[in-house]
């Protein structure tokens, strides 16, 4: 750099010798001082070389000041910019060197008469000046030459220095703005609340923000730094999904990982990580954020186990509610039963009585006609009178005979609404006899059949069942008003058809019951024993009898209920009992 | 019942985890496989309600858990919504062969008692 300005410098060897120490002295301080107060030095010693009155050095620094170094000041002076600009327009041309006088430098009272200027350098818009004023008497010729020398031989050296002062300048900026960054990603990934963490191809860990301490229970991250990912996990093999998950697609998002603290408590967290990848893609690294879920999984685990319970209590509500219907309903047909029963009894004992007594007293009556006949008054025999008594007799002996039938037919339904409802009154297990239920159960249900099935009964001679007779006859009871229900919805004009049989089947009693009903469509019988399912018109039906019904058979007596149906053909309800009763008998 | 639509259309949506299922005699099993994690469960949920809705009461859903090696929380969630389904049909969800860190999430959410093993 010297020698290139001292090459450019062969004026030393002109006429103009008095400027060789002066270039000398400024070659000096610009080399031993870089910094901006060189040019106090160098605008010291031109004035000194120039005997000038004032010197000043006018540039603009690498940080955009706009500067004059005036000799004989210790430091620079700062202008605004268009003062200063205004300045130099006015007394600086475009490549000569510039009169001008009386003047005095801004800031500055005392005007000074004769000064020279000249542009040192020019980049861009920015250039440096020097100004040199004297009072004694205008510049010469020489001198004017000199500094136009002076700058052609120190032009270089300043344009270098402006640059670099420039260039350091801005390097220094983003120096600064480079650690502004860095300090705003560093508070970034140790403010994070969430834990961030980095791991390398072999998921060791190599970074790990200040929240993981926290989350994790360790009191420093270089607890952390170093050791594999996966010791952090409950289950470390987990990590392995996990790492072939990124493999596969670069990233995973929103994986529920179970992390496990320095406690060895587990937490649930949320985890998204992406992989770095090389240029032939394989990983390099591996970033995530793991976040701790574990107050949102507590409050849903609460709202799951709320929902539990509640499906448990209102399980609980709907069976008791069932319980309470089945016993209200057979509890009322009972009553009902048992009461037109006792009433029907009392008049019905005195008419058998009554009738037993007139027919006893119609037999002495004929004996007395017939001894009478033979003894007294035998010329009546074969007379009109006489014939007409004996059919009299025999018509009176056709109707005990009749009414005693009737009194008897009576004395069964009786003792059958008697049997119903009796049997009701105990909850224990009996010794119950599955065709008695069911004749049983059909005078009770009699009434609903009667006008629109005629009923078909095939009932094999079976051992008794050990059961609640009572809780049987209701389902008997649903499946047969259900029965004659389905066959009165067909509004059809002829008579349907209940069949009802019973088999003994191994150690089980099977009951059928079916109608020639519409039966079930297909779509729903699969919810038919679903409590308050009912396709019954609203007030007709509860939806409970069915599952009323399952529950009495599967639940309480071990036993199976099912229905086949053929839409358009009918629906058979088969009842399947245990004859030696529920394995355990139910609380 | 339609389980194999059901079947097709969540295999559709998650073909890296497979799923079969067959029902015999009122008893419906399922196969899952791969992880029931956030996205699958909900699907996987569905499938178990569906199945529950067209099962006859007294059924049994049995969900052989053996090719299942993870699991959220929310897929556990699934399982406990299904459960509360299958109660008021008075069918019962059994859980099969689960792999110990599978059934240590249902443990540590405090749900692995409600299930029956099957």
């Amino acid at each position: 750099m010297v020698d290139s300005l001292l090459s450019r410098s062969q004026w030393l060897n002109s006429s103009n010798r008095t400027l060789a120490p002066l270039l000398m002295e400024l070659f000096r301080i610009y080399a031993e001082d870089e910094t901006e107060r060189a040019n106090i030095s160098a605008v010291n010693a031109i004035r000194e070389s120039f005997a000038a009155d004032a010197a000043a050095v006018f540039y603009i620094n690498g940080k955009k000041e706009f500067h004059i170094c005036l000799a004989g000041l210790d430091f620079p002076i700062t202008l605004d910019g268009p003062r200063w600009q205004s300045t130099i327009e006015a007394h600086t041309a475009e490549d000569e060197v510039t009169r001008f006088g009386p003047w005095s430098m801004p800031g500055i009272e005392n005007p000074i008469a004769f000064w020279i200027s000249a542009r040192l350098y020019r980049i861009g818009n920015e250039g440096g000046y020097i100004f040199l004023g004297k009072n004694g008497g205008p510049w010469l010729e020489l001198q004017s030459s000199a500094l136009v020398e002076l700058k052609r031989v120190m032009a270089p050296l300043f344009m270098i220095r402006h640059e670099r002062g420039i260039a350091e300048h801005s390097r220094n900026e983003a120096e600064k703005r480079l650690a502004a960054s860095e300090s705003r990603l560093r508070a970034l990934f140790d403010g994070m609340r969430d834990m961030v963490y980095t791991v390398d191809a072999n998921d060791m860990i190599t970074g790990v923000s200040v929240s993981a301490c926290s989350l994790l229970g360790y009191a420093s991250k270089h607890d952390l730094v170093g050791r594999p990912y996966r010791s952090l996990l409950a289950t470390p093999a987990d990590r392995l999904l996990f790492l072939d998950k990124i493999r596969e697609d670069g990233f995973s998002d929103d994986y529920e990982v179970l992390l496990k603290k320095a406690d060895g408590e587990s937490i649930f967290c949320l985890e998204t990580a992406h992989a770095r990848k090389n240029d032939s893609g394989g990983i390099i690294e591996i970033q995530g954020i793991v976040k701790d879920i574990s107050d949102r999984i507590r409050n849903e685990r609460e709202l799951w186990k709320m929902n539990l319970e509640l499906a448990d209590s209102n399980l609980k509500l709907q069976k008791t509610q069932q319980l309470m219907v089945q016993h209200e309903k057979m509890a009322s047909i009972g009553q009902l039963a048992a009461g037109v029963a006792h009433e029907i009894n009392n008049p019905l004992g005195f008419l058998i009585s009554n009738n037993t007594t007139l027919e006893k007293n119609a037999r002495k009556l004929q004996d007395a006609w017939a001894q009478m006949r033979s003894l007294e008054a035998p010329t009546m025999v074969g007379t009109e009178a006489s014939s007409r008594i004996e059919q009299l007799f025999s018509q009176a002996f056709e109707i005990f005979s009749e009414s005693k039938d009737g009194f008897e037919r009576i004395q069964k339904i009786v003792s059958n609404l008697k049997n119903f409802s009796r049997i009701d009154q105990s909850q224990s297990l009996v010794d119950f006899d599955v065709n008695a239920g069911i004749e049983s159960t059909l005078v009770v249900a009699w009434n609903e059949i009667k006008y629109v099935a005629e009923v078909h009964k095939k009932l094999d001679t079976l051992p008794l069942v050990r059961c609640n007779g009572s809780e049987i006859n209701q389902v008997f009871l649903n499946i047969m008003v259900n029965a004659a229900q389905a066959i009165a919805d067909q509004k059809k004009s002829a008579k349907g058809i209940v069949d009802i049989r019973t088999a003994q089947q191994g150690k089980n009693v099977v009951i059928a019951i079916g109608d020639d009903g519409p039966g079930i469509p297909e779509a729903i019988q699969n919810k038919i024993f679903d409590p308050f399912f009912t396709t019954k018109a609203p007030g007709k039906g509860t939806g409970l009898g069915l599952s009323i019904s399952y529950d009495i058979i599967v639940n309480k007596h071990g036993g199976a209920l099912w229905a086949e149906s053929s839409p358009g053909v009918g629906t058979t309800f088969f009842i399947s009992l245990p004859i030696a009763g529920p394995a355990s008998q139910p609380e | 019942m339609d389980i194999d639509a059901l079947i097709a259309a969540i295999f559709a949506e998650h073909p890296k985890d497979t799923i079969h299922g067959f029902t015999e005699d009122d008893v419906c099993t399922l196969y899952p496989s791969g992880s029931i994690d956030m996205k699958y469960a909900k699907d996987f949920q569905k499938l178990l309600q569906s199945a529950i809705a067209q099962l006859r009461t007294g059924s049994v859903v049995i969900v052989d858990m053996r090719h299942v090696d993870y699991i959220s929380s929310t897929g556990v969630g699934a399982f406990v919504s299904s459960l509360v389904d299958a109660k008021r049909r008075d069918i019962s969800v059994r859980l099969r062969d689960m792999q110990p860190k599978v059934s240590a999430i249902f443990q540590l959410l405090g749900f692995l008692s409600f299930f029956e093993e099957a």
